[in-house]
């Protein structure tokens, strides 16, 4: 409230009352009236209809010039990486190893292993990653930052982009949203062929 | 359906049930075999005795859990064996075969978890002993008088082990156990820790102690420097201010002083708490994994106990006689090495009952005992080791046939097998190419390979050999450590990143000039005393960014070794030794070539383990790849004779599925000057033949989505890739495959178990 000034009430022809008014003449519980009027009609929803359609709640996140978002409920925790340990003769999209409080994390360059960046030189200079239980075993991904969650309605999330004619190597895309926002499933991407190759060598 | 408490009691019966009656049924097993060789006597009868207290205890715990298929089966042989506790009925062997084959049977239904007591298992089970009682009875009395009474010499004390342990022990469920050990092998970090803590407070408190000393050594200038000021304090003319700030001046110098003092005195202080911290954690933890360790030890007989009942069953289905005799099995060893060592044992066993021991028809020909001798003796070698032999008397390992398999698998040719010991020789079967091939097969039959017997015995810290003649029979000698040692480390430098080495797999650590590395029949060796030790590049090896340290003439090599031979490995800089925690890279990365896992440091940074076996194993391919760097620096007049690398644009492409087959053979191409890109499969292969040019594929067969066999198919049937030569590497070795590659399209086809790299490019150059 403390933003709003009641500059309208100083050119009273404007105003709806019979009679021209002074502005001190208005009295205290009306003026808090007319506020909460205007306020709602001024204010307009974060998210349209949103008792009556079914939403999912997303987290976005940056990575390099990327951005890709997720189900929230999937996540664990995101962790500020201080020491990382390269492993040497594992593919490119394996960035490193952390110790995550005791644990061992696998972090994985989300970029390469989606062939978004071809090149096998690994990107440098992330700290963050997001951490994801599944299947019993945690796996991180490196990102750039975290923008924030929100909710988006799921008739908002548009899904036979990519799945057309069978084809079953995107499975891990839930869908995109219009302001082209890839929409992630994790643990789809945690099973992608690439890692589950990795997991069942002997 | 929220289970009644009468349920869950019923369930956690059942439970209990399932895990005594397993031990019941193997100490029967056991008192039956013995009773076998046992002469009548006291003795005897306390096995008897014995016999029918389980029995009757097994039958009694399977009435209380409705177990009644068990309790069928076990009550006529409790009949049985009361006639024999009344010595109306002498353990012949035909009553004890009935039994060992009926106390099989109730393990079966044990383990299924059979009850129904009416069914043909058990109903086919039951007969044969009901019979067997019927026979029995009506001879009783005169099979009593005949029994003679037992003679006092063979009244020896000997009262069998398991009783006297049964009541003083606890039953814990090795899971936990294993949960404790993880948890006490973590503070080892714990240790590090402490000790780094105190190195930084010491560290700390030296700068401290220099500080110090460059105040108080300008001790006279202050106290010139006080006596000025009191002057000026004194001074005519100064204001109240001034005087003031003075005055503070002079109380913050004696203040800062002051705490000086006393920052170091608690500093010491701390220091030595510290130290004593460290001694305290040090010990305390040593004492604790040492505890820990030894609950962990557990009798061999705990793992092995099933051992004769599986010889003895095994023989009879190949028609063998076989005596089997297993001593030591009070001889305790760490649980997680006899569970480890219980494979490979079985497997061995196995080998010997189907290969090594022949019919006795055929023994009796050759002069020997129908009957075979088989035997398992555990013995201490030291406090910390254990060695464990199999020895059968059967007809041995044939060098000859071996020789004959090795040629056949490539893995040796006729020259230098001419030139080994029959010893030697049959070591051979422990390679891991000629066991994949059919002559293993033939030798082992069913279970692990003899390679993999050997590598998890390496694993363990072990070593196994191997001692036959045709006419003694095979004796296979394992050694095994009783527990599993902390590992110990060295941390070395290489490519700016740290590794650990671990350090039972090191040499010795030297230095050597460029000069001392010479190149001997294509790949580069140092001496290491009197051997020549084919010597590598680790960052090449690693596949790491190389690092010149042009400035530095001398190399830090590390002398790797183990029985299978010795590598040189350069790396940047040796650091300390210190014990190493290896954990496992974790679900996501089941195995990385040349990498056992990660430990973490004092500081909880993370450092890759190497795994020196994956090192040695391909020890030559390196020497060649990848010392090439270290030659051109210390270029001596032997070495100016090595060839350039010749520089090529030539493109291959590398279809692999497994990785480290991939890394190898990229390596190997790419040191030849070859620019080369890899696939994982047939289909990706051929993705990317439609996007970029190649002038040579080199394809593995078996791979998943597209095999070798297709994609060369596919390749020759397109239009614009018809002429492109492929080469197919691979393991497979029969004609049939190589007639298939060849009518794929193949240009060359190459053997993997012969995979010798100047043949691979001698190939490859025939074709680009």
């Amino acid at each position: 409230m403390n933003g709003l000034e009641l500059d309208d009430f100083e050119m009273p022809e404007e105003f709806s009352f019979g009679e021209p008014l002074e502005i001190a003449e208005i009295p205290e519980e009306l003026q808090g009236e007319i506020l909460q009027r205007r306020s709602q009609e001024l204010a307009r929803p974060l998210v349209l209809n949103e008792s009556v359609e079914a939403s999912l709640d997303i987290a976005e996140f940056h990575l390099a010039e990327h951005r890709f978002g997720f189900e929230l409920e999937q996540l664990k925790e995101v962790y500020t990486v201080g020491e990382r340990t390269h492993i040497p003769c594992c593919p490119p999209f394996v960035a490193a190893v952390i110790n995550l409080r005791g644990q061992i994390v696998t972090i994985i360059d989300l970029l390469s292993l989606l062939d978004i960046r071809k090149s096998d030189k690994q990107e440098v200079g992330f700290d963050k990653v997001l951490v994801f239980k599944h299947k019993q075993f945690n796996a991180g991904i490196f990102i750039s930052e975290v923008i924030g969650a929100r909710k988006i309605p799921l008739s908002s999330i548009k899904k036979d982009l990519f799945s057309s004619n069978d084809d079953h190597r995107f499975t891990y895309i839930k869908g995109v949203t219009k302001e082209r926002l890839l929409i992630l499933d994790v643990f789809k991407l945690l099973d992608h062929p690439k890692l589950l190759k990795l997991r069942s060598v002997e | 359906m929220i289970p009644s408490k009468t349920d869950e009691l019923a369930l956690k019966l059942k439970e209990a049930f399932a895990l005594e009656a397993q031990e019941q049924i193997k100490r029967v097993c056991r008192i039956l075999l013995e009773l076998e060789n046992q002469p009548e006597g006291t003795e005897q009868q306390q096995l008897i005795e014995q016999c029918f207290r389980e029995l009757h205890n097994i039958k009694g715990s399977a009435r209380a859990v409705d177990f009644g298929s068990i309790e069928a089966i076990c009550h006529p042989m409790e009949d049985l064996l009361l006639l024999m506790k009344k010595k109306q009925l002498a353990p012949s062997q035909e009553l004890l075969d009935l039994l060992v084959s009926s106390i099989c049977v109730v393990e079966q239904l044990l383990r299924c978890g059979e009850k129904d007591r009416n069914t043909p298992v058990c109903d086919s089970a039951r007969e044969p002993l009901l019979a067997f009682y019927e026979r029995a009875q009506p001879e009783g009395p005169e099979q009593a008088a005949k029994t003679p009474q037992p003679s006092a010499a063979s009244a020896r004390e000997n009262v069998p082990q398991s009783n006297v342990d049964e009541f003083e022990s606890v039953r814990v469920p090795g899971a936990k156990l294993d949960q404790l050990m993880q948890q006490v092998e973590e503070m080892l970090a714990v240790k590090a820790m402490s000790k780094q803590q105190f190195v930084a407070i010491s560290e700390m408190r030296l700068d401290l102690d220099d500080w110090s000393q460059s105040w108080f050594n300008n001790n006279s200038d202050l106290k010139t420097a006080r006596f000025v000021l009191e002057k000026i304090k004194a001074e005519a003319g100064r204001s109240l201010q001034e005087q003031q700030a003075l005055c503070r001046l002079l109380e913050t110098i004696d203040l800062n002083s002051d705490k000086l003092k006393k920052l170091i005195s608690d500093t010491s202080k701390i220091a030595s708490l510290s130290d004593d911290f460290a001694h305290s954690t040090a010990s305390a933890i040593g004492a604790l994994s040492e505890e820990a360790r030894r609950l962990l030890l557990m009798p061999c007989s705990s793992a092995f106990d099933g051992f004769p009942v599986l010889v003895r069953q095994l023989a009879r289905e190949l028609g063998k006689d076989i005596e089997f005799s297993f001593s030591g099995g009070n001889i305790e060893i760490d649980k997680r090495i006899l569970a480890e060592l219980k494979d490979s044992l079985v497997h061995i066993l196995r080998n010997a009952i189907d290969h090594g021991i022949e019919t006795p028809q055929k023994r009796l020909e050759a002069g020997k005992n129908s009957r075979a001798k088989l035997s398992l003796v555990i013995e201490h070698r030291d406090g910390k080791q254990v060695e464990l032999r199999i020895s059968d008397d059967g007809c041995g390992v044939d060098p000859d046939r071996v020789s004959v398999n090795a040629i056949k698998a490539g893995i040796a040719n006729a020259e230098d097998l001419s030139k080994m010991s029959r010893q030697d020789i049959c070591m051979l079967i422990f390679s891991s190419s000629l066991s994949t091939s059919t002559v293993i097969t033939e030798i082992s039959g069913r279970g692990i390979g003899l390679a993999i017997v050997h590598e998890k015995i390496r694993t363990l810290g072990g070593r196994i050999r191997l001692d036959t003649s045709c006419k003694e029979g095979t004796t296979f000698t394992i050694t095994v450590p009783v527990s599993v040692a902390t590992a110990r480390g060295v941390l070395v430098k290489v490519a700016s990143e740290t590794y650990v080495v671990p350090t039972k797999a090191i040499e010795k650590a030297i230095r050597v000039t460029p000069a001392d590395v010479s190149p001997v029949d294509g790949f580069y060796t140092i001496l290491s005393g009197d051997n020549v030790v084919p010597i590598c590049r680790l960052d090449r090896v690693l596949g790491l960014q190389r690092t010149e340290n042009a400035s530095s003439q001398l190399l830090h090599v590390l002398i790797l070794g183990s029985e299978t031979g010795r590598l040189a490995c350069i790396v940047d800089e040796v650091k300390e030794e210190q014990e190493v925690l290896v954990k496992s890279l974790g679900a996501l990365l089941p195995r990385v070539p040349y990498i056992t896992g990660v430990t973490v440091l004092g500081e909880g940074k993370l450092v890759p383990i190497l795994n020196v076996s994956d090192l040695l194993a391909n020890a030559r391919l390196h020497t060649r790849v990848f010392a090439e760097g270290v030659i051109a620096e210390g270029a001596g007049e032997a070495l100016a004779r090595v060839q350039p690398i010749p520089s090529s644009n030539k493109r291959v492409l590398v279809v692999d599925d497994t990785m480290t087959a991939r890394i190898l053979l990229r390596n190997i191409l790419e040191s030849s000057g070859f620019l080369t890109t890899t696939a994982h499969d047939g289909e990706a292969a051929f993705e990317l033949l439609q996007k970029e040019p190649f002038d040579l594929v080199v394809t593995d067969i078996e791979m998943p989505n597209m095999n070798g066999f297709e994609l060369t198919k596919k390749i020759r049937r397109d239009e614009r890739l018809a002429t492109l030569p492929v080469i197919i590497v691979t393991s497979l070795t029969t004609a049939e495959d190589r007639e298939r590659g060849v009518a794929a399209g193949a240009n060359a086809y190459f053997v993997k178990s012969s995979f010798d790299q100047s043949n691979l490019m001698e190939v490859v150059k025939t074709f680009i």
